[in-house]
């Protein structure tokens, strides 16, 4: 697992220091909690091709599409 | 179909998802970049559910132990052969592979498992010896002793692909360990194994993603068993490269080498 990089997103008004790792060729997101495991998130594939944000393990799937979008834009925003 | 986070999402991608959790939880899994059979080492197997209609990614330890082997001390001296107190060496027993045209012969050991208990070996490549034997300069006739290049082989396009395998639980009698352990099933070699493993002329028995389910979930008649594990997979659709000869010892063990001396593979149809 090796770290490649870090930046920041608002969540909820407050700053999120996201870690972006490359794990198995995929682009993962670790996302701090509060006094839990971080969440890690990434994106998948749906069975009809659509590209969706998703946690792993299983079980975060709402937070993970939110804190995702927030990722999808810093990237746009920093293209 | 398989559903992740509630979302549908085919098989393969189900099962790299459940690698990725496995990879984020620090446990060793498809990150080791070559499984050595005679490791006896963990590796990633498809098992079916106990409900028989889906299946879990677990590990399994390669080499089937079948029921009558009492404990670790018996596994390991079938596994590596020993001398007894006469002083008489018993030859080991190596159970990595179960030959697919022998598989449901009566009292063979793999046969309740092939019946009851089949699974997927996930795999990214597996190696196999290329045997030659060059001209001698002295002689001018062909080597005695082969002259053994190795070759990494995958499926190409495919980041993992399934071989056939039989699982059979298996209890330590003395310890009470409990532990899962497989054989991966083997056919006759196609055109393109055929001149990798000239030796042996067999291969694992690769399967399509269709075949594959069908072998791990299907209620399937004998006949079919056996049809399905002596498939033989395309080899247009497989890649086989030579590797370095210590390969073992590599940090990428699948990182091409090129031997001057050695003669390319005829294209595979």
């Amino acid at each position: 697992m090796n770290a490649v990089n870090s930046f920041e997103i608002i969540y909820q008004d407050r700053p999120l220091v996201i870690q972006e790792l490359s794990l198995s060729g995929r682009p993962m997101f670790v996302v701090p909690v509060a006094g839990k495991k971080p969440l890690v998130i990434t994106t998948a594939t749906g069975s009809e091709g659509q590209v969706f944000w998703t946690s792993i393990p299983e079980g975060q799937q709402a937070l993970a599409a939110s804190i995702g979008q927030l990722i999808e834009a810093h990237f746009q925003k920093n293209k | 179909m398989c559903y992740y986070n509630g979302v549908k999402v085919t098989r393969i991608e189900y099962i790299r998802l459940k690698q990725l959790e496995k990879l984020i939880a620090n446990y060793d899994f498809l990150s080791n970049p070559l499984h050595v059979g005679f490791e006896y080492a963990p590796h990633p197997v498809l098992k079916k559910q106990a409900e028989g209609k889906d299946f879990d990614l677990v590990q399994m330890e390669w080499g089937f132990i079948p029921s009558y082997i009492k404990d670790r001390d018996a596994a390991n001296k079938m596994r590596f052969g020993y001398k007894d107190e006469q002083g008489v060496f018993h030859p080991m027993i190596t159970t990595l592979n179960a030959v697919s045209e022998e598989l449901l012969q009566p009292r063979k050991i793999y046969r309740q498992a092939a019946l009851q208990r089949r699974c997927l070996v996930l795999s990214t490549g597996f190696y196999e010896w290329r045997h030659l034997f060059p001209l001698s300069k002295k002689t001018g006739k062909p080597v005695k002793t082969a002259v053994k290049y190795p070759y990494h082989i995958s499926v190409k396009d495919q980041p993992y692909f399934f071989m056939a395998g039989v699982w059979q639980p298996w209890t330590d009698q003395s310890t009470g360990e409990y532990v899962e352990t497989f054989a991966i099933i083997t056919t006759a070699a196609n055109t393109l194994m055929d001149q990798v493993h000239n030796s042996k002329r067999r291969m694992p028995t690769i399967l399509p993603e269709d075949l594959a389910f069908e072998w791990l979930l299907g209620d399937l008649s004998e006949e079919r068993i056996l049809e399905i594990a002596r498939y033989q997979y395309p080899p247009a659709q497989m890649a086989a490269y030579s590797i370095a000869k210590d390969f073992r010892e590599a940090i990428d063990p699948a990182a091409p080498f090129v031997y001057e001396d050695l003669p390319v593979l005829q294209e595979a149809l």
